[in-house]
């Protein structure tokens, strides 16, 4: 009967009662489980963690595509109407995502940017006064002396060892001091 | 297209519409659904009555898709906003009332499939379910409205207001903590908040100022909840729902002229274009309230 008159008066699509209450019924069932799932979550016997959120949503899309499917006609409609759906759905997409970007990752790119100038400046200084109280240190304790008696007969061996390290960290501060 | 239109006295038409250059009071006639002729109603420009309905349901798609942009600016901000002060987010999402909430999304569902079910009706030329769906989306929309306002009743008794007295005094209850669920900690007035000295007209602020020597332990306790940031939520969440709620009344009221327009005989099968576009709005109302409830009542 209903196609009868679906050719007859051009086209337009009868509703099928039988979608609309299973769409209908598919609605509120999906309501009560986001509810359900809300408060289990709070109540603590289901721990979605970080899924929370995507699970609430993933819900959410699912009843939005159910009505508009189904409600709004859109699975029996001409691509047109769906392509001005989901071309608005696609820019508040992009909306989101790009202003996430931005968000998201603000302070970021500056840190690395600034990183040179303020940090490595400040290590560079903390790097001298180290190497300075260790220098100090190079001085004050013969570290090569404990071997020698066993290995080594001679005294004067031990000095040119000692005095070397303190020929290479000298120069080594230089030029980092310069900078 | 293959459209039966018969043109009621032809040659009297052809003068008519010379003269009137419209042809928009039905002079053409198409066989509905039941068999009976029904005016057509198609403009001269257009080639059929079906590219004619087709065109004014893509220019309501349009508007429609106006209507997720506008919306979506507000889920961004609820979005960023969210990323920021995530726990400060959930702590006032409890202030909100679940089962209300989910009641609203319940009647509004509802409404959609009443809605659909007039443009059901009309499709198969039943007026009398066309007009009584369309009183039954009246009625439940003004329904969701009437919980709408005791939703926003209770957050004022409870001192949270679009504007600056978000905050709510220390001992009081949650909604959350009232049906048992276990809730974080209110939201709370903080001392020393420099705008509430002029605002003092509330009892739960009254009770705020009372405790002037905070310890230094609860002083940071309350800064996770209280500062301005739980008033961010607050205020996106009135705005949401509140453009939202003026949308449904804008639907309450277009809904309303189409059950009087139905009343009065101007639908049939052939022509119920205005019909079909208000209930493609008001579906997309309740879209928008499918992603706002898990959003501010739920997550």
């Amino acid at each position: 009967m209903a196609h009868d008159s679906h050719g007859d008066h051009g086209g337009h699509h009868v509703f099928d009662s039988k979608i609309l209450i299973r769409t209908f019924v598919g609605l509120l069932v999906l309501t009560v489980l986001t509810v359900v799932t809300a408060f289990g979550e709070r109540a603590g016997w289901l721990p979605l963690g970080p899924l929370s959120v995507p699970v609430a949503l993933g819900i959410a899309g699912a009843k939005a595509f159910l009505v508009a499917a189904f409600f709004m006609d859109l699975w029996h409609d001409r691509g047109t109407n769906l392509l001005v759906f989901v071309g608005s759905i696609v820019f508040v997409v992009i909306f989101i995502g790009i202003t996430w970007l931005d968000f998201g990752y603000r302070g970021t790119f500056e840190e690395s940017v600034r990183e040179p100038l303020d940090i490595i400046q400040e290590q560079q200084l903390e790097a001298e006064a180290a190497n300075e109280s260790v220098l100090e240190r190079f001085e004050a304790i013969p570290l090569v002396e404990e071997a020698d008696p066993v290995l080594f007969g001679t005294e004067p061996a031990a000095a040119p060892p000692e005095a070397a390290p303190v020929d290479d960290a000298a120069p080594a501060d230089e030029p980092a001091a310069t900078n | 297209m293959a459209t039966p239109t018969v043109t009621v006295d032809d040659p009297h038409v052809a003068e008519h519409g010379g003269a009137h250059g419209d042809g928009h009071h039905g002079a053409e006639l198409a066989k509905g659904y039941d068999g009976n002729m029904y005016p057509s109603r198609k403009q001269f420009f257009f080639h059929s009555s079906e590219q004619q309905f087709e065109a004014s349901k893509l220019g309501m798609w349009l508007f429609l898709a106006t209507e997720i942009l506008l919306f979506g600016g507000m889920f961004v901000a609820y979005g960023i906003f969210r990323a920021l002060y995530p726990e400060v987010w959930e702590a006032a999402s409890l202030q909100l009332d679940t089962l209300l909430g989910a009641a609203n999304t319940v009647v509004l569902l509802l409404s959609s499939l009443t809605m659909v079910w007039a443009i059901r009706g009309i499709q198969m030329d039943n007026r009398k379910v066309l007009i009584g769906n369309l009183l039954a989306t009246i009625f439940l929309a003004s329904a969701f409205l009437v919980v709408k306002y005791f939703e926003y009743e209770l957050k004022f008794h409870y001192g949270i207001f679009p504007g600056s007295n978000f905050e709510l005094a220390e001992d009081t209850q949650t909604v959350s903590e009232l049906s048992g669920v276990p809730a974080l900690e209110p939201i709370v007035v903080v001392e020393g908040h420099a705008g509430d000295a002029g605002h003092s007209e509330e009892a739960a602020a009254g009770d705020g100022y009372a405790e002037a020597a905070l310890s230094e332990e609860e002083i940071a306790k309350q800064e996770i909840f209280h500062e301005r940031r739980a008033g961010i939520f607050f205020a996106i969440y009135y705005m949401m729902t509140g453009i939202h709620a003026i949308h449904i009344l804008i639907g309450i009221v277009a809904i309303g002229i189409l059950a009087w327009k139905a009343w009065k005989g101007a639908y049939s099968s052939v022509w119920y274009t205005p019909v079909e576009n208000v209930g493609l709005y008001w579906h997309i109302v309740d879209i928008i309230w499918i992603f706002v409830f898990p959003l501010m009542y739920l997550i």
